[in-house]
């Protein structure tokens, strides 16, 4: 076949070798792409890529009105770094309220509600570290551990119930964890919900590259589900550094954004308030007398806790109440008295020097002197 | 946490315990179940809703104030009251001692609902 081509479509005229019939062919890509370029040339438009099935990469500024309905950009197209609503307490690993040595016992807390559970013959020790923290970071949780024969079982975790008011039975949750170790397959997270269907889902594990890694787990819970624990697993002997945790309401996973300070601590003390590390002669409550060796002495939590609390007092010697002349009479005795999820109440013992109907100051002999209360749901 | 009961059943018998935010980090000791009461009320009356652990560890000095639905360690404290009611019956005065585990947990489960709801309670069974 032989012809020619027309100058204004990419039309060919053409002449069987068997015949002498004229044919018009047409090569349909050219003529599409020629009455694109005309339609641009026309119209100034600029469409390259959109109407052969390549993405629309939009200009800047291109959307300047309401070209997205309303309401139509769904969670699953948000990008990570869309800072969404952390559902944890000490997502960042900083809050250490109960002090900075190791924790290594079963059901330990360590970092504020991030719970030790060891399997068979495994140990995990942890411990807070300001050295290997994530960009940004203040502090993490520094884990050594050494497997035994927990088989991947043992966890460092934080439960989330609904009985303490959590609200995500029924919901599609993601997690977002930062985890660095230098040991593949040795760390990854994960998600244990109960319920119909509960189960656990990981994520990948942690290469091992000695940097920090996002690791990254979605599930929907059940909507019976009561208890959603966040659980970075073990799986061979290593030190794993875990910080910036961040579980959201979403199929897809979302950075860790750093609550305000003030923020972050108010959650922690829902669960675990303490009074420690006062200076010598700090007055720590008033109290009511009642006999010449007893006082009852109220004190009022700054945050309302999840549950009636356990108290703990340190020794009765770091403490004293005051006489009527206000001469300190050091303690020989000191219990928690009563509590509930906003206060609680010491009792005194002291050797005599008090006067029943008198007010008392209770106030701190050495900086050993603390007070907790601890309310885990 | 507090001070609290980690094993009901080491060899040897007491129990074993745990002070794991001990100023100065945390220490481990063993009591006897005998060595744990009931917290007391003004009058110096047993109170059923508190018990009182000292912590075994030598100078420590602390004490941990437990109320009945668990505070620190749910588990580990509401085991433990079911076994001193066993042992002294509930000083509510409707409860007395030697009654079997189940009974106990019941009897337990409906103080611990009047104080801090029904979904509170942890302990399904105890090994005797």
């Amino acid at each position: 076949m032989t012809g020619t081509t027309t100058g204004q479509l990419p039309l060919t005229t053409a002449t069987d070798s068997d015949d002498t019939e004229n044919f018009l062919t047409v090569s349909l890509t050219a003529v599409l792409q020629s009455l694109t370029n005309l339609f641009d040339s026309v119209t100034g438009h600029d469409h390259s890529g959109a109407g052969k099935g390549a993405p629309v990469v939009l200009g800047a500024a291109s959307v300047g009105t309401a070209a997205i309905a309303n309401g139509a950009v769904t969670n699953a197209k948000l990008a990570a770094d869309v800072a969404r609503a952390n559902q944890l307490v000490n997502g960042g690993h900083d809050v250490w309220g109960r002090g900075t040595s190791a924790f290594t016992a079963t059901a330990a807390y360590a970092a504020d509600r991030w719970q030790i559970t060891l399997a068979g013959t495994d140990t995990l020790s942890v411990i807070r570290n300001t050295a290997n923290v994530d960009v940004g970071s203040v502090a993490c949780s520094a884990c050594t551990f050494v497997l035994g024969s927990g088989a991947g079982a043992t966890r460092y975790s934080q439960v989330l119930k609904v009985s303490d008011g959590h609200q995500l039975a029924g919901r599609t949750i993601s997690l977002s964890a930062r985890r660095r170790t230098a040991t593949a397959n040795a760390v990854r997270v994960g998600i244990l919900t109960d319920g119909t269907g509960g189960t656990t889902t990981f994520s990948g594990f942690h290469t091992g590259g000695g940097t920090f890694e996002t690791l990254t787990a979605t599930v929907t819970v059940p909507a019976d589900a009561t208890t959603i624990t966040i659980s970075t697993y073990f799986a061979a002997s290593c030190t794993a550094y875990c910080d910036n945790d961040n579980l959201i309401v979403g199929s897809v996973a979302a950075d860790y954004v750093p609550l305000h300070p003030a923020d972050d601590l108010a959650r922690c003390q829902r669960y675990y308030y303490r009074i420690a590390g006062q200076t010598v002669g700090t007055v720590v409550a008033t109290g009511h007398v009642y006999a010449t060796t007893d006082a009852m002495l109220p004190l009022p939590l700054f945050a309302k806790l999840a549950v009636t609390p356990t108290i703990t007092v340190s020794a009765a010697g770091d403490w004293a109440v005051a006489s009527a002349t206000f001469v300190s009479q050091t303690c020989t005795a000191l219990v928690g008295y009563t509590s509930s999820s906003d206060r609680m109440s010491l009792h005194a013992t002291v050797a005599a020097g008090l006067v029943a109907g008198n007010a008392t100051t209770f106030v701190t002999l050495n900086a050993n002197s603390t007070v907790t209360a601890e309310a885990n749901p | 946490m507090s001070i609290y009961v980690v094993d009901f059943k080491p060899v040897g018998g007491g129990w074993d315990v745990v002070h794991d935010d001990a100023p100065g980090g945390s220490h481990a000791g063993h009591v006897a179940a005998t060595d744990i009461a009931f917290g007391q009320q003004t009058d110096g009356t047993p109170d059923y809703r508190t018990a009182v652990i000292a912590c075994p560890f030598p100078g420590c000095g602390s004490v941990s104030t437990h109320p009945l639905g668990g505070g620190a360690a749910p588990r580990s404290v509401q085991e433990m009251f079911v076994r001193m009611v066993i042992r002294l019956g509930c000083p509510c005065g409707a409860f007395t001692a030697g009654k079997s585990a189940v009974l106990t947990i019941l009897h337990l489960k409906g103080h611990v609902a009047a104080i801090e709801g029904i979904q509170r309670w942890q302990v399904a069974s105890i090994v005797p």
